[in-house]
């Protein structure tokens, strides 16, 4: 939710972090409603968002609850294969 | 500084080598002060450790004397800031009053300690006025009211100690059981398996008084247990196309929905602060 490049290179770094940063605080905010942040959601293959996970948890249960949750909208539609070009 | 609070934390030292190194830390302190000495916020950080620690509540109530006295002068100089914002200036003024209580607190703590109850009742009136402000101050904000919480708190575990001295045990009884509600309020109890002194009181007097285990467990144990296995993080099913974007990421790549068709995608939504 940052919009600053600046403040956000050097928190990755720090925290060894190796993920896709897209600041976007108005698409967020404004666009998606997103209203609290720690915030999780889970878009499927066809570009639907299933899932919505709002909060947090101690470090190993968050791990293991977003996989869960990823893998149950994996199931859910399965990716076209092949896949769409 | 740091070492000392360190070792506010570290359960079982002797209590030798904390009182060298809160020597060391007056020391340091009160070289490093300019002419004006030592800000209240370097007493209060000795005196909590102290206080933690049940060492010399003579030097307690001084020292927190000592910064209590430097907190009203403090607390006449403007607050110089050019950039602070609204919500800066209100967080500053909040932590300023929530630094006086906690001076208060520590005083009473020590008076407690040297068992004058009388003493620490006048301070205890005194905290409770000044409790309703910072309840004000804190407003809707979260990690503020958790603070006043916080505090609210303790003010009910120095009420509960200080009607314990004076034998008044129901009153005290009652006055812990506000301090640990309030606390599981503020979600500040200690983490289970760690020295809890406040329910550890709370459960002698409880049993002092015709108490059971059982009885214990039922009102306080349970409430306890639930929220250390609170999981603050809730889910819910959505059906909702994602709303088109085309935003560039820090490696100056560009994304849009299309670019995420085909795979599942897991967004998380963050800040640094």
């Amino acid at each position: 939710m940052d919009e600053n490049p600046g403040l956000i290179a050097p928190f990755l770094k720090e925290h060894q972090l190796a993920l896709t940063v897209i600041p976007a605080y108005s698409y967020t905010r404004d666009t998606l409603k997103v209203n609290g942040i720690p915030a999780n959601w889970i878009v499927d293959a066809g570009g639907v968002v299933l899932l919505k996970g709002l909060g947090y948890d101690a470090t190993e249960k968050w791990v293991t609850g977003m996989k869960e949750a990823i893998e149950k909208v994996q199931a859910a539609a399965p990716p076209p294969n092949p896949p769409a070009k | 500084m740091e070492r000392l609070d360190a070792i506010e934390h570290l359960e079982d030292l002797a209590s030798g080598d904390v009182m060298t190194a809160v020597d060391q830390t007056i020391k340091v302190m009160m070289s490093n002060a300019g002419p004006e000495g030592p800000d209240s916020g370097d007493y209060f950080n000795v005196v909590e450790v102290l206080t933690k620690k049940h060492l010399e509540p003579e030097r307690v109530v001084e020292m927190a004397q000592k910064g209590l006295a430097k907190w009203a002068i403090e607390s006449k100089e403007p607050y110089y800031d050019l950039y602070a914002t609204k919500e800066n200036l209100e967080d500053n003024k909040f932590y300023q009053a929530h630094s006086r209580l906690q001076g208060l607190g520590f005083e009473t703590d020590g008076y407690l300690q040297l068992k004058q109850p009388d003493k620490a009742q006048l301070l205890l009136a005194q905290m409770d006025e000044r409790l309703e402000d910072l309840k004000s101050l804190a407003g809707d904000k979260q990690d503020r009211k958790k603070t006043y919480a916080g505090q609210l708190a303790a003010y009910w575990g120095l009420m509960a100690r200080e009607g314990e001295l004076h034998g008044r045990k129901l009153d005290a009884m009652a006055f812990y059981e506000n301090a640990l509600l309030t606390r599981l309020d503020a979600q500040q109890k200690p983490e289970t398996g760690m020295k809890d002194e406040l329910a550890d009181n709370a459960q002698q007097l409880w049993a002092s008084l015709g108490g059971t285990d059982e009885g214990w467990k039922i009102w306080y144990g349970r409430r306890a247990n639930a929220l250390a296995n609170q999981a603050t993080l809730t889910w819910e099913d959505a059906n909702q196309p994602l709303a088109t974007f085309e935003l560039t990421d820090l490696g100056g790549k560009t994304w849009n929905v299309a670019s995420l068709k085909g795979k599942v995608t897991f967004l998380n939504f963050w800040a640094s602060w």
